[in-house]
């Protein structure tokens, strides 16, 4: 008893003279939050309650000054008041109502009847039906449209494996990755990475003037919309690759690819081509919308989530409730007109009251600008109520109506992100005032000349993390503690590292965890045995080595060539 | 919040109309989302968990992980965040003077002080929702280490009387 006191003594004085400004108590802290969230208890209040003690800790022992969490009540008033956050549960929201209409499996419903005669047919058709529902449910960028794609062998291969019924493939299909904690929609991705960045560009900026380093460059904003067009390219270039590599297996293995149980039984009437380009319309014209609303008319992205999530309440109406699909067709119409309206004639209010000849024609386009308001409000009201009257999706819970249920949902996600980045930003100013970034300073000193070297470890880092605490995590916490130091540690040696380019490297990394995990769990969730999940295991990893090749091949040609990332920008 | 959100876009975009009150109104909406969704994930167990080696431990375990963490990160971290807010409200609020009169809309300090006072009614409301959702955890899983206990008591004692 008296060694274990001597050595709590011997501990607990070490401690105490620990140097909290060296980078030890951030060390501390990453070890300690590492290990509280690898527990279980919910990863916001892990990080953020072992931070808080931590710092009660250094507090005491005097290791820092009361002031230093100062600055974290006026960093949460931005990120409250900020414009790019607000879109996050108008997007998330446009993503369930898709997801929870059944929009997808009805698209793939169509297609099965279409093609049902020729079954190698099906495999490309799959994948076609997943890029469009990745447009669909506000996704945009191409990227997430692979990682849906790429579902299709491994969901093939357990059809052989006769484990799966035809149903359950189908209602596979129609889950998208959107809603599993694991995995980070794609807009929700680039929203945050956009707003970490900037608020990145900014700590840099302050950490330069503490190192007395000149800073060298302006504070950098980024929005949503550069990373979306950046990430357009390598994502369609992905998709491609991955199309023919699936058409040239489909060739050399035809028998290992086919329906089997689909075909067997399905009897009703293939549908006719008229029926399935009708399936396509409604789905094509809302794609068409949201995308021209973001690369064509450049609306901030509150504006174009929006647009996305009011275009999602028409899709799920037109599908639950078609009766009144002419009212629906007239108010996209009305939409439109309005829009289009607006860009031939001044409707400027401002202008209106400035300008002393106020013409008949102007204030005929006025009166029927205000028609087109009207009918799109009438619109509105006649969308939303059939889906607060239709009962709920999930059967036993039949008496929330469908809108409530989506709602709920909404409210639980965008609530669990933000959760989760108020916490990373109390971590992040705790591990800072424990002395991380003279940890990180040394970390990056070992890369002095190897600037390439430094990136790449950034990205190792963050897969690491990504992998050892779901991606979402690596993204809140890894990227705002590492790229402040990375810029600097750049400008320092005299290199521009494009934030752009490097934010979607670090996409692309990210997101091949993110769609590994989703697939497991989807399988977890689909599989009748624990048996038959270890035998599907393998299949899973067999179904993930091309993929890894693929998108180790799209990284290293992103970074070698960062012109695929920075063109289209550029063009746009 | 949808609603409002494609309001301000029609009458920004189409009527060149920036009626801030909608923007307001939406980010206080962002703002609830905080604070009834961070209590209501903590109580419904929604929250992001690791589950890799929670899963796998007993009930017994995981109630002991759960009321360790409520008692020693949700309510501190409530307190933390509330104490730091409270004062950047207070120290910003001496910076500032309310203009109480019809001007007070369009005056920049006024604004400021509305601005401030709608971030601490968020802040106070999630912070404490947050703490009480913490000890409703913690009494929640205090609760399970009693069944259990007396369970295993139940358990030995009928095994003693058989005995």
């Amino acid at each position: 008893m008296e060694f274990l006191y001597s050595n709590f003594d011997l501990f607990t004085s070490s401690l105490f003279s620990m140097n909290w400004q060296d980078g030890a108590g951030a060390l501390c802290l990453l070890i300690l939050s590492s290990v509280v969230i690898y527990s279980g208890f919910p990863a916001a209040f892990a990080l953020v309650g072992v931070a808080t003690l931590l710092s009660f800790y250094a507090l005491v022992s005097g290791g820092i000054g009361g002031s230093a969490f100062t600055p974290f009540a006026a960093i949460l008033e931005k990120l409250l008041t900020s414009e790019t956050l607000l879109a996050l549960p108008l997007f998330l929201f446009s993503a369930i109502i898709i997801e929870r209409a059944f929009i997808t499996e009805n698209l793939i419903k169509n297609f099965i009847n279409h093609w049902r005669q020729k079954s190698e047919a099906m495999l490309f058709t799959v994948s076609l039906v997943d890029i469009i529902v990745s447009g669909l449910a506000a996704i945009i960028c191409a990227l997430f449209a692979p990682l849906a794609a790429l579902r299709m062998p491994l969901l093939l291969k357990t059809e052989n494996h006769q484990l799966l019924n035809s149903d359950r493939i189908t209602s596979l299909f129609s889950k998208g990755p959107l809603l599993n904690p694991k995995f980070i929609p794609i807009t929700v991705m680039l929203i945050l990475v956009a707003e970490l960045f900037s608020t990145a560009s900014i700590s840099s900026i302050d950490l330069a003037k503490n190192q007395s380093v000149a800073p060298g460059v302006q504070i950098a904003s980024y929005t949503p919309t550069d990373f979306f067009i950046a990430a357009l390219v390598p994502g369609f270039l992905f998709t491609f690759l991955y199309c023919l590599y699936q058409l040239f297996l489909m060739f050399k293995y035809p028998s290992e690819y086919v329906f089997k149980n689909i075909e067997k039984e399905r009897d009703d009437t293939p549908s006719s081509k008229a029926e399935l380009i009708k399936s396509l319309c409604a789905p094509g014209v809302y794609a068409a919308i949201v995308l021209s609303a973001l690369l064509i008319f450049k609306l901030p992205i509150v504006e174009v989530a929006a647009i996305a999530a009011i275009g999602s309440i028409f899709l799920a109406s037109h599908h639950l409730a078609p009766e009144k699909n002419n009212i629906y067709l007239n108010t996209v119409i009305s939409f439109l007109c309005l829009f289009f309206l607006s860009k031939m004639f001044a409707l400027d209010v401002n202008k209106f009251e400035s300008s002393q000849n106020i013409g008949p024609l102007n204030v005929a386009v006025f009166a029927i600008s205000i028609f087109f308001v009207g009918y799109i409000a009438y619109g509105i009201y006649n969308a939303v109520t059939p889906l607060m009257k239709s009962g709920t999706v999930k059967q036993e819970r039949a008496t929330h109506s469908f809108m409530s249920e989506i709602l709920m949902e909404t409210f639980e996600h965008a609530s669990k992100i933000i959760t989760l980045l108020i916490a990373a930003l109390l971590y992040i100013l705790i591990f800072k005032q424990l002395g991380g970034d003279q940890l990180l300073k040394l970390f990056y000193e070992n890369f002095r000349g190897n600037d390439a070297f430094a990136i790449l470890a950034s990205i190792l880092i963050l897969l690491l993390v990504g992998k050892a605490f779901t991606p979402i995590i690596a993204l809140l916490i890894a990227v705002p503690i590492l790229l402040p130091q990375l810029l600097l540690f750049a400008k320092t040696n005299g290199v521009e590292i494009n934030m752009v380019w490097f934010g979607v490297l670090i996409i692309i990394a990210l997101q091949t965890l993110g769609f590994y995990s989703f697939s497991i769990n989807e399988m977890e969730k689909n599989v009748d045995s624990e048996r038959s999940l270890e035998v599907l295991k393998p299949q899973i990893f067999q179904t993930k080595i091309p993929l890894i090749i693929f998108q180790i091949l799209i990284l290293t040609l992103c970074w070698l060539f960062p012109q695929l990332v920075l063109s289209l920008g550029t063009v746009i | 919040m949808i609603l409002a959100q494609f309001t301000w876009l029609i009458l920004k975009n189409i009527y060149g109309i920036k009626f801030t009150a909608f923007f307001e109104m939406n980010w206080l909406s962002v703002g609830l989302l905080i604070i009834a969704g961070c209590a209501h994930n903590l109580l419904s167990n929604k929250h992001l968990r690791i589950q890799s080696f929670y899963k796998k431990t007993s009930a017994k375990k995981q109630a002991i992980i759960n009321l360790l963490g409520a008692v020693l990160f949700v309510i501190p971290t409530s307190a933390l965040i509330f104490g730091l807010s409270w004062e950047f409200f207070l120290s910003e609020l001496g910076k500032h003077q309310f203009l109480f009169s019809l001007d007070a809309f369009s005056d920049p300090s006024s604004l400021r002080i509305i601005g401030l006072c709608a971030f601490i009614f968020i802040i106070i409301f999630f912070t404490h929702l947050t703490a009480l959702a913490g000890i409703s955890m913690a009494s929640k899983a205090g609760l399970t280490l009693h069944k259990l206990k007396s369970e295993i008591l139940v358990k030995t004692a009928n095994e003693s009387r058989k005995a």
